[in-house]
């Protein structure tokens, strides 16, 4: 009877008693956000796409937490109100001790409101392009196409331009093609317009764009440009330049590379070239071939 | 050039036993092994005009590097079902000039739509196969290349008159009836069939055609009702069902905006 006597006492001076309670409410909230957050993305995750999910759970995760954590402090008996005062003036002095975190901080939650783009869509950052596989609070994380893990921080990306080349159904490949200056134009278009009927990745509508582009140092340059479904878009720009590479092959139009011409500085005759033998020139260490 | 002998219904098929369809070099073989069945798909470059043939394949035929799909199961069964189907998304067709429907009129013009061929096993109805005998070019069709759908072109036709639209074994034909309400007259450069949402029938002398699509433009709304007959339409009125639609829909009336049927 003694003992319990003295625990009890020494719980009350120590204040072992509402500490153990305060810790019991952050255990719990940190569980109960968890079972919550987890609970209700499963029950609405074929409503939502994998952006809304991740945003929801962290909300109502945070929110959870916030409150179970609000609450533990009251047990250790701080006053909430004044609590939240000092986190005012706290929030000041830790913004301009870290202002990149809390810039990254701001834009994260703008890029979360925004939604340029979402989890799994394809993006272009600068030279970096890759799949989103998450959007975190302070940055995004992309996975490049040749398995790279690229950590882009949120303010860079609200400060620069950033790409979504999955945001619509279709996509147009501008496809770069140059001819000699003799061939006839006319015909070159028709077989271009006709590789892009026979492909069946080449959208009908949007039709095929032909563009003269103007007159190159070495060719006559024409645009052609062919839209596809977004998933095909690789495909069929690949299989477009090498239908063209074979027809131009099998129709005999050229396809001019640039030439470089060599003339002596005072004059335009040829640069006269001797074949001598190889023996009678070496000077240094000869070397035996075998 | 309307086939008369179906090409579609339940084949047996002893092990080893190969079966082929075919559109003079367009080929397509089914194999059925002890545990599994395989497929071939043969393609040509342009569509043929011949009709659909069907047999028993030959085993020297030397077809494994068209190999298309190895479908393994525990045991197979004897039977597979094959049948033809209309594609899995709508299909645009141009007119071979714009039509221009005047206000308060009506038209019905017959739009040829490619067909698919599809084996299932039975029982189960495991998929085996499901191609177009030709894939028709992707499209899109909508008011912006943000809004839209994506279509299927090419291998279509579209005619006022019947006897213009050529018939061929592997398409089907869609008698689109279109009733122009309002006083403004209606451009059709382009026409978009819902053909998932289509049954097939056959008749015994005019090939396979689907049932009749009403569109109505009403007289003070930009948008259309589409009304999908219940029955073979009245140019093949004694044609057999041949195949349900790849979307079944309890419903017969749809109401769609103008842009997403006409351009």
């Amino acid at each position: 009877m003694e003992d319990i006597k003295h625990t009890i006492e020494f719980l009350e001076t120590t204040r072992l008693l509402p500490i153990g309670h305060a810790v019991l409410l952050l255990i719990f909230g940190y569980m109960a956000g968890r079972i919550a957050s987890a609970t209700l993305v499963k029950f609405l995750h074929r409503q939502m796409t994998e952006h809304g999910q991740q945003f929801l759970k962290r909300s109502v995760f945070y929110g959870i937490f916030s409150l179970f954590t609000l609450s533990a402090l009251k047990q250790l008996g701080f006053d909430v109100s004044v609590l939240l005062g000092a986190a005012g003036i706290l929030t000041v002095a830790v913004g301009f001790a870290s202002q990149t975190s809390v810039s990254n901080l701001i834009s994260g939650l703008f890029l979360m409101i925004e939604r340029p783009f979402s989890i799994s869509d394809i993006i272009r950052i600068g030279e970096t392009t890759g799949e989103v596989i998450s959007i975190d609070l302070l940055s995004v994380k992309l996975r490049t196409f040749d398995n790279l893990f690229v950590r882009i921080p949120n303010e860079t990306m609200i400060k620069t331009e950033v790409t979504t080349l999955t945001k619509f159904p279709i996509r147009r490949a501008d496809l770069k093609v140059g001819v000699a200056y003799k061939e006839d134009i006319e015909r070159v278009k028709t077989l271009l317009l006709d590789i892009a009927s026979k492909n069946p990745l080449c959208l009908e509508e949007p039709a095929p764009l032909f563009i003269f582009s103007g007159f190159g140092n070495s060719s006559i340059d024409i645009q052609f440009s062919v839209w596809a479904q977004r998933e095909n878009f690789l495909k069929l720009k690949n299989s477009m330049y090498e239908t063209i590479k074979t027809a131009f092959d099998r129709e005999d139009i050229e396809i001019p590379f640039p030439h470089v011409s060599l003339y002596t500085g005072s004059a335009t005759q040829p640069i006269p070239i001797t074949v001598v033998s190889g023996d009678s020139t070496m000077t240094g260490p000869t070397r035996k071939s075998t | 050039m309307p086939d008369s002998k179906p090409w579609w219904g339940d084949f047996s098929f002893a092990e080893q036993q190969r079966r082929y369809w075919s559109i003079g070099e367009r080929k397509l073989v089914i194999q059925r092994l002890s545990c599994e069945w395989n497929t071939w798909n043969i393609d040509t470059e342009t569509e043929i005009r011949d009709l659909i043939l069907h047999g028993e394949s030959s085993h020297h035929e030397p077809l494994e590097d068209k190999l298309l799909a190895r479908h393994l199961q525990t045991a197979t069964m004897e039977n597979i079902r094959v049948m033809p189907a209309l594609a899995d998304r709508s299909v645009v067709a141009r007119p071979n000039v714009p039509l221009r429907l005047l206000g308060g009129e009506k038209t019905r013009i017959y739009v040829s739509t490619p067909l698919w061929f599809k084996a299932q096993t039975l029982p189960g109805k495991l998929c085996l196969l499901d191609v177009p005998f030709w894939r028709p070019s992707d499209s899109w069709f909508g008011p912006s290349t943000r809004e839209g759908e994506m279509c299927y072109a090419k291998y279509t036709e579209a005619r006022l008159q019947l006897e213009l639209l050529e018939q061929r074994p592997h398409r089907a034909v869609t008698p689109v009836f279109i009733h122009n309400k309002q006083k403004e007259t209606l451009l059709i450069e382009r026409l978009n069939v819902p053909v998932p949402l289509l049954s097939l029938y056959q008749h015994t002398d005019k090939g396979l055609w689907t049932e009749a699509v009403n569109v109505t433009r009403e007289e003070d709304d930009e948008r259309v009702e589409l009304v999908l007959e219940k029955q073979a339409p009245s140019e093949v009125r004694r044609a057999t069902l041949v195949a349900g639609p790849r979307i079944a829909s309890a419903r017969h009336t749809l109401i769609r905006s103008l842009g997403s049927l006409f351009s």
